[in-house]
């Protein structure tokens, strides 16, 4: 086992190992929690990887008390220790709005927007806003993972979020993607910020840049 | 059955002859060179011009067989500067010509790709191609070579080089600045710029710029190495992550630095996964994989008619179907 655990957290499983953090489901004083905790990378300078995991750590911990002053549900922070890298949260049981439209749910779509368009309207980006790191439980959406999340007013960051929404979506059901978008897109501007407005028109200019066109798309213009 | 590939995209005027199973019979390679660094595309060519044929002859003479027993013949058609690449597409039109040969068109990028998995027996990587005018992390998916992340700006060789011309320590970059680095020893703050799979080292060289003479050059070479190769690298291990894969193959120039293999190799280590490595020369621009590449396209059935045979400098290599399967 670890030994650099926060005291008192009981790990009980392993739930996700990614490129730069592991996830940890388990207990700590007597609760359900969730340990998110960035591993040292060998293969980095120490003191650069010391001072990315530091600043990461406060940064997304910062990031999920933002959204909750935005009005959007995210899981509680009960714990922090940048220099071990982790961060103890509360665990949030639901399913995914993932799972949720692979049964063929799309009855939040509209209330993922609506959340989405509320972060945005207050100055964060999510930085990787795919249908898994968005869940509802109790009747609300929760947002997740706020590891690549900046405090930004930079309209190219929050339409960057609903690029990858988009493209998630597509690959997610298919065809069908079209009024889905369409349901996420009247709730992302269902609170009639200004922001969102000029985020969707940004949109529509990063999809008709050739970078993220095939040839044949870009001769046909 | 044998290829005979040439490679002109950008400084290097190369040319091999390859055989089945990836044999190489012949490796020649002249580099157009500048003292103060950099590449004028018209100058570049013309140094192409002026090496073009004895490249070609030496190409046939070191693989020590007549010239009409090459099969095929192939040529590095893009991405790639104009001027460049027109020499080469010129030799190879000529060789097809002349040998009554049939000629291919390689993709560039493709190309270091299918070199670096050949060589290093990958069986499905993800690819880190990193050079002087690319800086992408890349799998395979559905028979194409598809870009899940790259610079958002400009590539890291081009960074390098920039830095020392900058500095006024020789060139071109990536050599000299593994040389100084071995020597500096502080890790210096720069811009550290990842964002999910994608990478910007345009505000890295702004601070790296505003650094010189203020801080000892040899540091300030480690350090943008450290942090640089490490964006590249945790880049490379999110694609591992997300596409679940459990190798990575570098190819490119800057993929000749042992520091930055090195440390593929540490990351690949500790998730478990391998770092594939092959020879460090194969890494930079040469002919040996396009004659492999274009050995591998005809086989398949594709060749490319001499009248229809225009250079494409803007070909991206997703829009290349793969030579797979029988």
């Amino acid at each position: 086992m670890r030994s650099d655990f926060p005291e008192g957290f009981e790990p009980e499983r392993s739930l996700y190992s990614g490129a730069e953090s592991e996830i940890w489901l388990g207990t700590w004083m007597g609760r359900r929690v969730v340990l998110k905790q960035r591993l040292p990378k060998a293969y980095r300078n120490e003191e650069l990887d010391e001072g990315l995991r530091v600043s990461r750590t406060v940064g997304e911990a910062m990031s999920l008390y933002e959204c909750k002053l935005a009005g959007v549900r995210s899981p509680y922070i009960f714990h922090i220790d940048p220099k071990i890298g982790t961060i103890l949260m509360s665990y949030v049981e639901g399913p995914t709005l993932t799972e949720l439209l692979r049964k063929g749910d799309a009855s939040w779509v509209r209330q993922a927007g609506l959340a989405v368009g509320k972060l945005h309207t207050h100055g964060i980006s999510h930085g990787d806003l795919t249908p898994s790191n968005l869940l509802v439980s109790q009747d609300e959406v929760v947002l997740l993972d706020f590891g690549l999340s900046e405090r930004t007013n930079d309209i190219e960051k929050f339409a960057e979020d609903l690029n990858v929404m988009m493209g998630a979506l597509k690959s997610l059901v298919g065809e069908r993607w079209g009024s889905l978008w369409a349901e996420f897109e009247s709730g992302y501007l269902g609170e009639g910020s200004t922001k969102c407005r000029e985020t969707i028109e940004r949109l529509k200019l990063i999809m008709g840049r050739g970078r993220y066109r095939r040839r044949e798309d870009r001769r046909s213009r | 059955m044998y290829a005979l590939g040439l490679e002109s995209t950008a400084h290097t005027f190369a040319g091999s002859v390859v055989g089945e199973g990836g044999r190489v019979l012949s490796d020649v390679r002249e580099s157009y060179k500048t003292k103060a660094g950099g590449i004028h595309p018209r100058d570049a060519s013309r140094h192409h011009y002026s090496v073009a044929s004895s490249v070609v002859l030496r190409t046939i003479s070191e693989a020590g067989m007549a010239p009409s027993a090459i099969d095929v013949v192939a040529f590095s058609r893009g991405p790639g500067l104009g001027p460049c690449l027109r020499v080469g597409a010129t030799a190879a039109r000529s060789l097809s010509l002349f040998l009554n040969r049939p000629l291919v068109g390689v993709n560039h990028a493709v190309a270091h790709l299918e070199i670096a998995r050949q060589m290093s027996g990958a069986r499905d990587p993800i690819f880190l191609f990193v050079s002087g005018g690319n800086t992408q992390v890349i799998a395979e998916v559905d028979q194409r070579y598809v870009v899940f992340g790259e610079t958002e700006d400009i590539a890291l060789g081009n960074m390098l080089d920039s830095f020392v011309r900058a500095a006024g320590v020789g060139f071109p970059g990536g050599p000299v600045v593994m040389e100084l680095a071995t020597k500096g020893k502080r890790l210096i703050q720069l811009p550290y710029s990842v964002k999910g799979m994608n990478v910007s080292f345009s505000g890295t060289l702004t601070a790296l710029e505003s650094l010189l003479g203020k801080e000892p050059i040899e540091d300030l070479a480690y350090s943008v190495q450290e942090i640089c190769f490490a964006m590249l690298l945790e880049a490379s291990e999110r694609a591992m992550a997300y596409l679940e894969k459990d190798e990575l193959v570098i190819s490119g120039g800057v993929g000749a630095n042992s520091r930055l293999r090195e440390m593929a190799s540490i990351m690949c280590e500790e998730r478990g996964a391998k770092f594939l490595d092959y020879p460090a020369k194969f890494y930079s621009d040469n002919g040996v994989m396009i004659a492999l590449t274009g050995l591998n396209s005809f086989a398949h059935g594709d060749t490319l008619p001499v009248e229809s045979s225009t250079v494409m400098s803007r070909w991206r290599a997703d829009e290349v179907r793969l030579p797979r399967g029988v």
